[in-house]
């Protein structure tokens, strides 16, 4: 098991293109750390600097306490599973998990011992004789990781390696990865360009556009507390809504004033916008799609934060409804209970919750209200 | 020295090109070869007690065959006899004669197993001796095979090391050298699990080999796959398309994918055998001869994504991470520069082409 430090680290390729910019991270021993991000945004050049398969250009890469960056990626004590995983068709499942270690000179009786106790693992046990063609999508997936296991790395590296399956798979492998960390305690660094598997199965997330790291926290304060625009739409879905506002002075109280509509802003808020002389100013106000209410209890409870909206799509989830509405020809997305009876066409009410409203600053896009 | 089977194979040869059925006939009359099997160790009776005529007398014709004698090594004198008659058939006689002797005084060859294989590779083994080694070596002539170029740059022993252990001998794969920086797989396709061997498996098995490539050493391999023959003698023809392919391939993709199997590349084998200069005009007329500054990666992201997706622009969106609004966006300015709406499978089709060639074009300047 192993820290992984990345430090200063940058990738400039030829020509000038910078792929990751000054990247500095800390990757405790036995985290579950994922690394997400749009295409593009430098997510797998990091993944493939820590492996060794790309050159760093700046910065110092650390695995436990070892420099790396001229250390052979064989002798880095990493697995890597990639997005496209893929098995030799002649081989058994067997004979597939057993080759790096037989490359490697490893005993028999060795090779034996590991792929058994990694089958064991991944529950493949009753498939070691198997070609790959006689494999389901998950089962060979599960194979590709079972490769990976045997090496018993320090650290495991996975690029995207659930995007080649279905749906339904994906969410089932989704949870058995997290198992499979648990379960080995070694260091796991995941890249993925979608957030709900960062979300549901990452310990840390590294949220990255352009080359830049955005924001490194927990999940839930990754969501709730998103430092910039860009990481407050990209976490969640539906996407957080954004409207324009200005914020208004008024009668000792702040109001966010769009068009007819304005949303009182806490007390509790305040004072970061007055040190910071936002009053008056024009800022961007976000609220996710939960956060948007239209149970009449709850709009009795905040009267002064509710807006008047146009219903375009209702969409129903079963165990949610999602209202397609528009306020002042700004599109927004509300996550209501089922039981809602707006429709289509409807002009109806909508709280904000005032507790959950963010403020991003219009020219920076950073958040105007931490934690 | 031409031993029988090279004789064998020379006369079934020549009969073939020179549609005429052959025969070498000993100063007994006894058949040593013939394009006709079943005549192989029969009784020629024009031939008996007639050896001395022919040698005589160069040609002769007898029962509607021309017999015309040949010294070679083994047999000393043999009588090369070709059916029917008249001044083409004789010039026949006398060119196989001519390449009877050549064989006959080439030097003996003692080649490996892998020295064999290189050689058919590239076409250098007579015809005559094919079969001679495909015997001592015992080689299976009729099998399904397929052949994998995988060239590296670095670590050359290791590569190797690595493709012997993943495909052994004892499968009756060869792995061959070909020269510093490539290596040749040849690789016996056998029914996995009752199920034929298709294009998906040679791409998975060419996947599995750059992985291992990478994983182990670090190495970023280029290869070619040619599409499977069902007889080593047209082995060749799968290693001339596994070079076809990575030459087209890198021409099409700048050599970001590595992996290209000849079977697949449908579009740019096509596009690769039209002139330059009407790729050009092509181009030219979807891009409207101008470089433009909007198609940047991030647009042809976009765009390569819309293909991948079929054309679907929810899907496109919600893999890029982008707002479906921001995609119509991206769409409608290409439409504004170049006229075509890539939500239509039509235009769709001709912007591919036109980035397609754009790369080959770029390649060819390069």
């Amino acid at each position: 098991m192993a820290s992984v430090v990345l430090k200063d680290v940058s990738k400039v390729y030829a020509g000038g293109v910078v792929a990751v910019n000054h990247f500095n991270l800390d990757i405790e021993d036995k985290e579950f750390i994922v690394l997400v991000g749009p295409s593009g945004c430098g997510k797998t050049t990091t993944l493939r600097m820590i492996a060794g398969l790309e050159e760093i250009t700046e910065g110092e890469l650390y695995i436990g306490d070892r420099l790396v960056n001229d250390v052979a990626p064989k002798d880095r004590d990493i697995a890597m599973v990639f997005q496209n995983y893929a098995l030799y068709p002649h081989m058994t499942v067997y004979e597939n998990m057993a080759f790096g270690l037989k490359l490697r000179k490893t005993p028999k009786t060795e090779i034996d011992r590991r792929v058994k106790e990694a089958a064991k693992i991944l529950d493949i046990e009753h498939l070691l004789n198997r070609k790959p063609k006689a494999l389901s999508g998950g089962q060979r997936q599960r194979v590709a990781l079972g490769r990976a296991i045997v090496r018993e790395p320090r650290v495991f590296l996975m690029d995207e390696p659930l995007s080649n399956l279905d749906a339904k798979l994906r969410v089932q492998m989704r949870t058995e990865l997290t198992k499979l960390h648990q379960r080995l305690g070694t260091t796991f660094v995941y890249v993925t360009h979608d957030q709900t598997e960062a979300m549901t199965m990452g310990s840390r997330i590294v949220v990255m556009k352009d080359g830049l790291i955005q924001q490194v926290d927990s999940p839930q304060n990754l969501y709730d507390y998103p430092a910039n625009l860009f990481v407050a739409g990209f976490i969640g879905s539906p996407e957080m809504n954004f409207l324009d506002v200005t914020l208004v002075p008024e009668n000792g109280a702040v109001y966010a004033v769009f068009e007819n509509n304005k949303i009182k802003v806490p007390e509790g808020k305040l004072k970061k916008l007055v040190d910071e002389s936002y009053i008056g100013k024009e800022v961007i106000l976000g609220i996710r799609p939960e956060d948007l209410h239209d149970e009449e209890v709850f709009i009795e409870s905040v009267p002064e934060d509710v807006i008047t909206v146009t219903v375009d799509v209702v969409e129903l989830l079963g165990a949610e409804t999602l209202l397609y509405v528009n306020v002042a020809g700004t599109n927004m997305i509300a996550r209501v209970d089922p039981r809602s009876t707006a429709r289509a066409g409807d002009t109806i009410k909508l709280a904000i919750d005032p507790n959950r409203i963010h403020l991003f600053d219009k020219e920076t896009e950073k958040t105007i209200l931490n934690k | 020295m031409l031993n029988n089977k090279q004789m064998q194979q020379l006369v079934e040869d020549a009969a073939f090109n020179l549609s005429i059925p052959i025969s070498l006939v000993d100063i007994n009359g006894n058949v040593i070869a013939s394009s006709r099997k079943d005549q192989i160790q029969t009784v020629d009776s024009a031939v008996q007690g007639e050896s001395e005529v022919i040698t005589k007398s160069g040609f002769i014709v007898k029962e509607g065959a021309t017999y015309y004698p040949v010294f070679l090594s083994n047999y000393k004198l043999l009588y090369i006899r070709m059916e029917g008659q008249g001044e083409a058939v004789r010039r026949y006689c006398y060119l196989f004669k001519a390449l009877l002797e050549l064989y006959d005084k080439m030097p003996e060859q003692h080649l490996t197993k892998e020295q064999f294989m290189h050689r058919l590779l590239l076409d250098q083994v007579t015809p005559a001796d094919i079969p001679v080694y495909l015997e001592d070596f015992r080689i299976e002539r009729k099998l399904e095979r397929c052949v994998y170029i995988i060239m590296v740059n670095d670590k050359e022993d290791e590569a190797y090391n690595i493709l012997a252990k993943a495909f052994p001998r004892s499968h009756k794969d060869m792995v061959i050298r070909m020269d510093t920086k490539t290596m040749v797989l040849i690789k016996v396709m056998e029914e996995e699990e009752g199920e034929a061997i298709n294009a998906d498996d040679l791409v998975q098995m060419g996947r599995a080999i750059a992985e291992s490539m990478l994983n182990e050493l670090s190495l970023n391999a280029i290869i070619g796959v040619g599409s499977i023959k069902d007889d080593i003698m047209q082995i060749k023809e799968s290693y001339i398309e596994a070079q076809k392919a990575i030459e087209i391939g890198k021409a099409f993709d700048n050599g970001k994918v590595g992996l290209y199997v000849y079977d697949k590349l449908f579009i740019e084998k096509l596009l690769y055998n039209i002139p330059p200069e009407n790729c050009r005009e092509f181009y030219n007329r979807v891009f409207k001869g101008e470089e433009f500054d909007f198609l940047n990666e991030a647009m042809i992201q976009t765009v390569q994504k819309l293909f991948e997706n079929s054309l679907n622009l929810s899907e496109t969106a919600r893999q890029l991470y982008i707002h479906r609004n921001t995609l119509v966006y991206r769409l409608d300015k290409i439409q504004k520069y170049t006229g075509l709406d890539l939500r239509n499978f039509d235009d769709a089709v001709t912007f591919k082409l036109g980035l397609m060639i754009g790369r080959y074009l770029g390649y060819i300047k390069s």
